[in-house]
Formats: C-alpha cells, structure tokens, sequence
C-alpha cells in the first residue's frame, strides 16, 4: 500500500480516520487539519493524536504570506480581463468591490500552490477527505483531480 | 456645523486613536459622529471612558443596520435602469456559475471560475451595502468620512457611497499599514494620514501627490507623554500584583483569530512557562492582541504558573511598556512602540522570507530568533547573560524612520488637517 493521506476538519473526522487505520492497518498515514474557511490549510486539529503539522511539509501558513497582498496588481489586472465579459459596470468598475474579489482569488491561489507543492513533495497514492460545498473543499477536489490521486472519503454522514 | 464621519469597527486602538482625534476637533469646533458598523457602541463608549476618565459621552454613535428586503428592492426600482441591468446579469451570473465548478488548470486557478462565485456571493450585498451607505451618508451629510481599515466589503461599500455623493474620504491609517504591500493597493481614500516617514514612502507608491498626504505622527504616542510615568509604573505593577525587585517580561501576542496563530500563542505561552514559571523574581504579563477578546478567545486556561497574568486584551500597550522590563512578540507593530519607550524586545521569527512586514529588524534595534533559539534566549534572560543593548544611533535611526515627533500633539495635528481639509 503505497502512501495514504488523511485530511480532517474535526474531532469527529479524526476519530473516522483513525478507525479507518485499524481497520485497513495503515502503515505511517499523514493526518493533516484543513478548515472550509480561509486561510484553508490550518494546523487546528494538530494537538490530537497522530496529527500532524502543515509546517513539517514545509507548507506555508498562507494568512502569514499575504500572496494577495504581494501580488495584488497582477490579480486585479488578470481579473478585470475576465469582468470585460460582464455587463454590469456599475458594480464591477470601482476598485472598493474589486478589493474582495483580489482578495479572494490571491488566498485561492496561495493555497493552491502550498498544495500543488504539498502533493508534488509527498506524493501520496489515496487522500482521504469528506468534501462539502465549500471554496476549500471544491479547491482540493480539483486538486486531486488534476494529480490523479485516489479519494475516497471517511464516510461522515452529513 | 461640519461633521467629521468614523467608520468603526471592533478594533479598539482604531477606536482609541478615533476618539482622541475627535476630541481634538470638539476644540476646534467640529462635530464628530461615529458609524457602528458591527454593532458595539457600547465598546466606544468604554474605550472613550477609559481614555478620558468621565462617563460623559458627547459624540453622536448611529449604528449601522440592514436593510429589509421591501425597501432594498423599492430603492433598487426608483434607480429604474440600473435596477434592471444589475437584474439581468445576476440571472447571468448565476446560470453560468451553477455550471462551474472552481477549476485549477496547471498550477493555476482559473480566474473566470473564482471571479463568477465571487460575484454570486457578493454581488448582492454589495448592493444593499452601498444602497444603505447612500442613505446615511446623505442623512447625515458629513463633511468628510475617516477610516482605518479597508477590509472589509462593508467598509468599503461606505467608502464608496461617500465617494459617489462627494463626501471627501480620510485614511488613518491602522497599525503599520499593510507594510511593504502597502503600496501595491488602490487608492480609496482622497487624502492620507501617515504615522512615519516609512508610511509617507508606501503612500506615495499609491500614486497618491504629497499634497495628500500628511505626516502627522501616530495619536497613541500622545498618551505615552501625557504619563506621569512613575506614577503609571507604579499602577500597572500594583494592578498586576508585581512584587518589588520582581522584574516584567511582558508577552504581546498575535490575534488568535486564525488556528495558526493561536497555537503560535500557546506554543509561545508554554516556552515561557518552561523557563520562567513559578520564578518568583519575574511577573510575566500576557498581553492578548486587542481584537481577541470581542471574538471570545481566552487565553486564561492557557495560564498554569503563579507569576502569570492575562491583562485585558485592550489594555493601552504603552502602559505596560511602562512597566516592563522586556517585551516578547511575533513581528507586530507593537516593536515600534517598544523600541521608542527603550522596553528591550525579543521578536519570535515567522516565515520570514514571505513577510510582507516593514524590514524593522534590519535596524538591529533588538534580538530576533528563530523557533529553535527562543527557548535558550528566554534562559539567557532569565540569567542576565542575554545581551540586551541597543546601539543608540541605530535607535534614532530607527525611530525616525517609523515614528514622527516626540510630543502629545499627533492627535491635533491630524484634527487641524481634518478641519482644513472639510
């Protein structure tokens, strides 16, 4: 069995994933903590046992590394482009709404490349992972797509 | 009479800042009135109180409410046309959106995707936010609108109303900026207050003209000259219950609000409790960041040692640099003000490399360590064998860079710009 990971959001789906351990006896399984909400990839769930830290992957915390801040013209300039398409001006041409939106595709981003680099680094063969209809979880579904790694989830009904 | 506008939210140095520039145009004036845009007027009232002393509270608060859906879609039809059109592409958007999921296609994330989601959550409130703005603002017809922050969609849907109805808008500017990254925002704001030299630099980056901008220094400093110093010494160590020859390390924490900097926190909480709990010849005070408490984040349970103590997490930061002996932190703007009142820092390094933080620690004006070395420094200091002195000429260098003039006049100079400008 090649490498398996586990990504969790709660006690609840810590408890799932180390059931699924027993049961498949999973040797050396990474726990990881995401959250739904920005900044995604969080270290929340790391004081519980088996749990690891983002940082042991060398994967930045992305609220600290203010990837849209950084990169902020460039997000506005890629995103205007696509607002051409958009009949609405009165909404879309001031910069006081386009704040948020830079703001939401530059965190998007920086997660998907701590990720990118995550996978790339460690390449697991299954992730483990209960998705909702959330940006963090739509974000890594593709993620997981694009690298072609297994999912399957802990099986939280909700 | 002219009407000076604070948009508020839950920070109270913001607050405390607002509160001394306003009392600065009572005496040139002007009114002030305070926007509550999260629903704390009591929290300005409380800070005004323990700023002045007196309960007696003369600034109008208007607290900012939500409109009902009858009125927002009867506002929406009397603009008629553009009612229709934002109609028409939310039915767009929506459609579209429905099909897509968020794509990420090599490496990157596919902009059309995240733009249309975000246009579906935020179109709508953006609209009732900016419908709502407009009707305060030509309620209350104020001279000119000041904020700190521009982060948040509802601040800068007010920002917006004022711009359209041709209000003049005022950034004080909070904390330290945004820092080096300050100068890659858009300009909000007609004209900006700068607390240094250093923001003065980052502002022009803007595209903002000088003619703008006004270095006025930061208000908080008033307070550290209005002091008696003995006397708030003296103060804050009884409050705290210091013993005398007991010596002050005083820990400024992060904002807990996001899971990595709460266990930054604890992480930084326990190191300390390792080398200085239960050492009776140091009083280790935690200072938890100002906005943690109004999310209900308590770090009392993380307090297992005698010598500790929680102080309230809007305690003024430069009483406790009063009393302190040493200051302990993550890079935060609280190091300025350490380093101005002479309080030695130890700053716990964080993802240097990515910081989007102003370079203060090029200054060498104090001891920076990474994770690995925080532990045999807090021994060294436990010791005395941690060598603590600054250069003094590093020292003015550095606060005449990040500072401006050591007097308690930085709140009425930005009153005089505020009343010359409005």
């Amino acid at each position: 069995m090649g490498k398996i990971c586990f990504l969790i959001r709660n006690r609840a789906e810590h408890s799932l994933a180390q059931n699924i351990i027993q049961r498949e006896k999973v040797r050396a399984p990474i726990i990881l903590s995401l959250s739904d909400e920005y900044p995604f990839i969080t270290n929340h769930c790391s004081h519980m046992t088996d749990v690891g830290n983002w940082s042991d992957f060398n994967v930045s915390d992305t609220s600290l590394t203010s990837y849209w801040l950084r990169n902020y013209k460039q997000i506005e300039s890629d995103a205007a482009k696509e607002l051409k398409h958009v009949s609405c001006k009165a909404i879309l041409d001031n910069q006081y709404f386009l704040m948020g939106l830079v703001w939401e595709i530059g965190n998007i981003q920086a997660c998907v490349d701590e990720l990118c680099a995550f996978f790339e680094q460690v390449s697991p063969d299954v992730i483990y992972f209960d998705p909702v209809k959330t940006t963090g979880s739509d974000l890594l579904l593709s993620l997981i797509g694009i690298h072609g790694l297994v999912h399957r989830t802990l099986g939280w009904e909700r | 009479m002219n009407t000076t506008l604070f948009l508020t939210r839950r920070d109270k140095i913001t607050l405390r800042r607002f509160l001394l520039v306003a009392e600065e145009l009572k005496k040139v004036g002007m009114s002030s009135a305070f926007i509550d845009l999260f629903g704390t007027p009591s929290v300005i009232r409380a800070v005004h109180e323990d700023l002045t002393g007196s309960s007696l509270f003369d600034f109008r608060i208007h607290s900012y409410y939500r409109l009902k859906l009858w009125r927002f879609v009867y506002m929406q039809c009397c603009r008629g046309l553009r009612y229709i059109r934002s109609w028409i592409y939310e039915q767009v958007v929506r459609r579209i959106s429905a099909r897509d999921i968020l794509k990420i296609e090599q490496g990157a994330l596919d902009i059309r995707t995240a733009t249309r989601r975000y246009l579906l959550a935020n179109t709508d409130r953006w609209q009732a936010y900016v419908c709502q703005a407009e009707c305060m603002i030509r309620q209350l017809q104020p001279a000119c609108v000041v904020y700190d922050l521009e982060m948040d969609l509802l601040t800068r849907a007010f920002l917006f109303a004022a711009r359209k109805n041709g209000v003049r808008i005022i950034s004080m500017q909070h904390g330290e900026g945004f820092g080096e990254a300050y100068s890659n925002f858009p300009q909000l704001a007609d004209s900006y207050i700068a607390y240094s030299p250093y923001v003065v630099e980052k502002i022009r980056a803007l595209g903002v003209s000088d003619d703008d901008i006004f270095l006025t220094g930061v208000p908080d400093a008033d307070i550290i000259y209005r002091y008696d110093v003995d006397d708030i010494k003296e103060t804050v160590r009884c409050e705290f219950g210091v013993g005398s020859g007991q010596k002050v390390v005083m820990a400024a924490l992060r904002p807990a609000g996001g899971k990595f900097f709460l266990d930054l926190n604890r992480d930084l909480i326990n190191t300390l409790g390792k080398v200085f709990g239960d050492d009776k010849k140091f009083k280790i005070l935690i200072k938890p960041h100002n906005v943690d408490v109004m999310k209900g984040v308590s770090f009392d349970s993380a307090i297992k040692w005698s010598n500790f103590a929680v102080c309230d997490s809007s305690y003024p930061m430069s009483k406790l640099l009063v009393a302190s002996d040493c200051m302990i932190t993550h890079v935060s703007s609280c190091v300025v003000e350490a380093v101005m009142m002479k309080v030695p820092v130890i700053e716990l390094k964080v993802s240097e490399e990515k910081s989007v933080w102003p370079d203060w620690h090029n200054y060498d004006v104090y001891k920076r360590v990474s994770g690995e070395e925080f532990e045999s420094a807090l021994l060294k200091l436990r010791d005395g064998t941690l060598d603590m002195d600054i250069d003094q000429k590093a020292r003015e260098r550095f606060v005449e860079r990040f500072r401006y003039k050591f007097d308690d006049k930085a709140s009425e100079r930005i009153a005089e710009v505020i009343s010359v400008l409005c």
